[in-house]
């Protein structure tokens, strides 16, 4: 565990560098072999257009992975991150149309906590202004 | 049809254990897109003060789908192909990092099924422990049954 971030020096309110994300279908493909999620809604458009979603769905975890990775650029330390509650609010739809899916990650530090610990919401918000998901970390720091 | 609430508190353990590769925490980073040389590199891990490569915070999150997503495919546990049920909250308690090596177990509790209008909640809690029995990572996963509740007497 090694962040450089030092606890006394990050005040509530602070605000983590906002990241805007694409996803494909390959993308999405790809978690699926990763994750072992081949749950048909998630590569198959046939599947998704049977449970009333116009294209495949972004697996929700791997938009919980995209929001943590706003932690990692602000520590430095993917090991920094102590629990983690993901909240999905909305499909994430994948259009195969040579642009897919985009939404914007912010995240702001909410709660000082013990132990130097602090806590990091983050929201995924789509081109519309919509909340996709949000993310409540708790975040270990120097 | 309604999810068999008889489930509720039941607890399966993978016959087998689960061992972490270092290819298969590189091929994960790679899929969610993450570069950070934690994941990658063992000299770049140790350098951070890792044993060596850790596993990503979502990476417990799908050993579920590689120990057999318990109890979705018990035929008495009534999930059926269509609806379909998705992940609507999850919350990863980690106890420690995950490393390429370690040997882990996994445990599935059904913790709870209920009505939420036309769908039904469905709450399962995962550990993963070490060989030894040490505590790894919790996860508890919340699933929505679509339309699976059983039909409300109508009240006229």
């Amino acid at each position: 565990m090694t962040t450089q971030v030092d606890y006394d020096n990050v005040p509530v309110g602070m605000q983590l560098a906002a990241q805007e994300f694409q996803l494909l279908p390959v993308n999405e493909i790809m978690y699926c072999g990763a994750s072992l999620d081949f749950v048909g809604v998630h590569w198959n458009p046939r599947v998704a257009r049977s449970v009333g979603m116009d294209h495949i769905v972004a697996h929700g975890p791997l938009t919980e992975a995209k929001a943590l990775s706003l932690v990692h650029e602000w520590t430095g330390d993917p090991g920094s991150v102590v629990a983690q509650h993901a909240r999905f609010h909305k499909p994430v739809l994948i259009p195969d149309d040579g642009v897919g899916a985009r939404y914007r990650i912010h995240g702001t530090v909410t709660e000082k906590l013990a132990d130097r610990r602090v806590v990091v919401e983050l929201t995924a918000v789509s081109p519309q202004e919509e909340e996709l998901a949000t993310v409540r970390a708790v975040v270990q720091l120097a | 049809m309604p999810l068999n609430r008889e489930f509720i508190g039941r607890s399966w353990r993978a016959a087998e254990i689960y061992e972490v590769s270092r290819e298969k925490l590189r091929d994960f980073a790679v899929a969610i897109g993450e570069t950070h040389p934690v994941y990658l590199d063992e000299e770049a891990a140790v350098k951070q003060g890792h044993r060596t490569v850790i596993a990503p915070p979502t990476f417990a999150t799908t050993l579920w789908f590689r120990m057999g997503n318990w109890p979705m495919l018990v035929p008495e546990f009534g999930k059926q192909k269509d609806p379909v049920c998705v992940l609507g909250d999850q919350r990863v308690t980690h106890h420690r990092r995950i490393h390429a090596g370690d040997r882990l177990w996994f445990t599935t509790t059904v913790r709870d099924i209920r009505d939420i209008g036309r769908h039904e909640l469905f709450e399962m809690e995962h550990q993963v422990t070490s060989e030894d029995g040490e505590p790894v990572c919790t996860v508890v996963d919340q699933m929505i049954s679509r339309n699976s509740a059983a039909p409300k007497e109508q009240r006229s």
